[in-house]
């Protein structure tokens, strides 16, 4: 099957899934640990208790979507220490600094998350607002530190060096810095352009106010935040030309140098930021009258929340057949991947299946508890 | 820096293990009886098991990172031995998180409780099968099983490890290659490719003696700690006095210890049966955590093989089989080494006991509540009710719990020593090559131990305030 063996195929659609769910809702955590404390801040500055509620009323994504996001992120590191058991070694061991630093992010934001829900109007609004500023910090070290991984097997720099012991050198990556811009305004840009829309839609075309100062307040942050991803974003796609050319060719169909083109897959990024910016701008203007459309809200949900899964399956994919990439060609996955049990391709049909099922419910359930959780029975009896 | 992220991990999730059995019973009491205490006192218990589960998931995120990143070399046996029961464990592991929240999330909000009820008996099977197939993993460490004789290869006292399921020449080159290259080796995806297939049968790992005795024998320590720690929180409410609410709280310790006492019978039952495992394939630690050092000992003869006249292989009868290994310098440091251990060892395993026999007294005791002789008896050597004496011993209970499953597990990890894999593969040959800074040990153990401590606070200050109270006060704060 397109010269994978069972075990590359079924931990190149495993990591993939698990990333593609793993990435999106982490977006979100990121976006949100960032964008609430900051919003709790302007309440405080502006003694605007309107916009606490709005801090408050967004929490509760956060702890959804980071409650997804932890689940499929234990699965990719079973996914990669079992299919991928070199390449894990490997990268644990060259990129042990940038690991550590992801690490820590984790390690600050969880407890924080949890500490900064509990104690809310119960502690000082200044150690309150400390709390949020660390759960905010460790949200933007775990991109700074995982990035690091996705640059790397785009560009291997330093692997040589990073073997004998200098595990500095990688930092020396050119495709790093900006990545990492790139993710934090990202996800930046998602989180609020989706919580935006989500109000919108919540408001029902209401005319008493309710939903607009959500939306309007969002909108705000949305939109600059779309300028700066769509800039970095244009810069980190023209630096993939220099640095991981074979990616490059991969996305825009070059038949040359990529064995798979990517190009119809990869238009859908340009055009899903142009609909959310539109519909995004759209919104703004109506709410600036006093009014918010549901259609609009509807395709700016949309749009926002798919640009993430979109531009990392094209990114990731766009390796293949390759793990690493190494200027206009690459270590195929075939290498890295589990020689050390027999897994037949029925065994590895079968498990992507369960994964894709699995995943599907997992969502339904998830999706179940949202429901639950913001009905009004749930409110009182918690 | 790996022992205390293990044990603050092991805290939480003993709590997480153990507490859905005494949730569940609780509420089928409930809706049995009609007896709102019993729902109340359910929901209550589940909050803790939800927090604990919550700080159980981050300690182990810690556990994790620390396995792939600082024991590096270990991909080795999670691309192998191990990968069968972590895929299942992602599975399990996953129920448990959907069907948690739905627990959590659909109390009193379906019409039919046993429906509820249910919920929460799926969420059991997912967080007893998830931590079933971890301690597969861990167990698969203590005894490789389907390794076959290749450990007797090494350790020429020890019996063949199960069915030979592997492929030998492979693991003998590995076994040469590490101490060579440390886990380095891995870092060459040629040379592990053509090693070839380690593993022909990777379901083997799961037919383990050691991990079936192990999960039984865990699972019910966890249910000891988990009751005896529930009963211990409920006590200090109901002696501090909670505007009324004392019958619920005696309520709940006594039912909690009850649960926790019935565990404890079954624990010691399980506890022979581990033993008797580690007799036979792990000789020396065997040895080492009795304090004994082989010929006659008529308890642990009598005990072991029903023959108080049993003479027992000691270290000088192994010593001489050493010679007989294809490395007899790892025989005689695993003999040696054994030797060295042996205090401490024994100081634990004896701790763990003394901690089981106490907690049996007690559960002997709790029968007091419902006969009047043991009431009588009780009454008789400590001057107070039965109902009385469950309260003031939940502590110590919930101490000895406590001391015991932190002493067993201790006498399971350190027993293994100087090996990783038991007979194969030693911790020096699977750590990172990267230098771990005392200044990283110790930023590690500082999140480690607030993370405890934030856990405990939270343990005991959730449940012991209702939810309505808790938002009653913030309304207040609010002002």
């Amino acid at each position: 099957m397109l010269g994978f063996t069972p075990v590359s195929w079924m931990g190149f659609l495993l990591l993939g899934i698990a990333t593609l769910v793993h990435i999106t809702f982490v977006n979100l955590v990121l976006g949100f640990s960032v964008i609430i404390p900051f919003t709790e801040y302007l309440s405080y500055r502006n003694n605007d208790q309107k916009l606490m509620g709005v801090a408050k009323r967004t929490f509760k994504y956060l702890i959804l979507t980071d409650l997804v996001a932890g689940v499929w992120g234990t699965w990719i590191t079973i996914v990669l220490a079992g299919l991928w058991p070199t390449l894990t070694y490997i990268a644990t061991t060259v990129l042990f600094v940038p690991i550590t630093i992801a690490l820590v992010g984790i390690l600050i934001a969880i407890p924080s998350i949890a500490i900064y829900w509990y104690t809310w109007d119960k502690i000082s609004r200044r150690v309150h607002l400390f709390v949020g500023c660390l759960m905010a910090f460790g949200a933007l070290l775990v991109p700074t530190g995982f990035r690091m991984i996705f640059a790397f097997v785009d560009d291997p720099v330093g692997l040589n060096e990073a073997l004998k012991g200098n595990l500095y050198v990688i930092f020396t990556n050119p495709i790093y810095p900006t990545l990492v811009v790139w993710s934090w305004f990202g996800s930046l840009t998602m989180s609020a352009l989706v919580a935006a829309g989500i109000y919108a839609w919540m408001s029902n075309g209401s005319v008493s106010g309710e939903g607009l100062k959500e939306t309007s307040y969002f909108l705000k942050l949305g939109i600059p935040f779309l300028i700066i991803t769509t800039t970095t974003g244009t810069y980190f796609f023209f630096l993939l030309q220099s640095a991981s050319p074979y990616i490059f060719a991969s996305i825009t169909g070059n038949a040359a140098v990529a064995q798979f083109n990517f190009l119809p897959i990869f238009l859908l990024y340009p055009i899903l930021l142009m609909v959310a910016g539109v519909s995004a701008v759209g919104l703004f203007m109506l709410a600036r009258q006093g009014k918010l459309s549901r259609p609009l809200s509807v395709v700016l949900v949309i749009a926002s929340f798919l640009t993430v899964p979109i531009v990392e399956a094209v990114n990731d994919a766009s390796r293949a057949p390759y793990m690493v990439i190494t200027g206009d060609t690459g270590i195929p996955a075939n290498a890295f991947a589990n020689s050390m049990i027999p897994i037949s391709w029925s065994i590895a049909e079968l498990a992507v299946t369960i994964a894709v099922v699995v995943m599907a419910t997992f969502l339904l359930g998830i999706y179940f508890i949202y429901r639950v959780k913001t009905s009004p029975i749930a409110e009182e009896s918690l | 820096m790996t022992i205390i992220g293990i044990y603050v991990h092991g805290f939480f999730l003993s709590l997480a293990v153990g507490l859905p059995y005494v949730v569940l019973p609780a509420e089928a009491l409930g809706i049995i009886r009609k007896d709102k205490q019993y729902t109340e006192a359910a929901r209550r218990i589940s909050v803790v098991w939800a927090i604990s589960f919550g700080f159980g998931a981050v300690t182990g995120t810690l556990v994790e990172f620390g396995l792939v990143q600082v024991w590096s070399g270990v991909t080795l046996a999670i691309g192998s031995f191990f990968f069968i029961p972590l895929v299942f464990e992602l599975f399990a592991f996953l129920t448990e998180v959907v069907f948690l929240a739905l627990y959590l999330y659909t109390w009193s909000r379906m019409k039919n409780p046993w429906l509820h009820w249910l919920l929460g008996v799926i969420l059991l099977i997912g967080s007893s099968s998830s931590a079933a197939l971890i301690l597969t993993a861990n167990s698969w460490m203590q005894t490789p099983w389907g390794t076959g004789s290749l450990v007797q290869a090494i350790l020429p006292w020890s019996p063949a490890i199960g069915p030979s399921a592997v492929n030998s020449t492979a693991l003998v080159t590995i076994y040469n290659t590490l101490p060579k290259t440390g886990s380095l080796v891995m870092a060459s995806p040629s040379i592990i490719s053509s090693l070839g297939y380690l593993l022909y049968d990777p379901y083997v790992v799961l037919f383990n003696p050691n991990a079936i005795v192990t999960t039984a024998h865990t699972i019910l320590t966890t249910i000891v700690i988990a009751a005896f720690e529930t009963a211990a929180i409920f006590s200090y409410s109901y002696l501090k006095g909670n505007g009324g609410k004392e019958p619920f709280f005696l309520k709940t310790v006594k039912f909690s210890y009850g649960v926790g006492c019935l565990a404890t019978i079954l624990t010691i039952v399980t506890g022979d049966q581990m033993a008797r495992v580690v007799e036979n394939y792990q000789y020396l630690k065997f040895l080492s955590m009795e304090g004994f050092r082989g010929g006659t000992d008529p308890i642990i003869g009598l005990i072991s093989k029903f023959n108080p006249n049993f003479v027992f292989p000691s270290f000088g009868d192994l010593a001489a089989t050493a010679t007989k290994s294809i490395d007899p310098a790892s025989a005689s440091l695993t003999i040696n080494r054994a030797q060295q251990i042996m205090p401490v060892l024994s100081t634990l395993y004896y701790s763990m006991i003394i901690s089981g026999v106490v907690l049996l007294i007690l559960s002997v005791a709790y029968l007091g509540l419902f006969s009047r002789r043991m009431d009588a008896l009780v009454r008789t050597v400590i001057r107070l009710s039965t109902e009385r004496f469950v309260v003031y011993s939940s502590f110590a209970a919930a101490l000895f719990g406590i001391v015991a499953g932190s002493a067993g597990w201790a006498v399971r990890e350190l027993g293994r020593q100087p090996w990783t894999i038991y007979g194969l593969v030693r911790p020096e040959q699977v750590i990172t090559p990267n230098p771990i800074t005392p200044l990283f040990s110790y930023f590690i153990i500082l999140v480690e131990a607030m993370t405890f401590t934030c856990g405990v606070i939270a343990l005991y200050f959730i449940p012991t305030k209702s939810l309505m109270e808790i938002a009653k006060q913030v309304e207040v704060v609010r002002g």
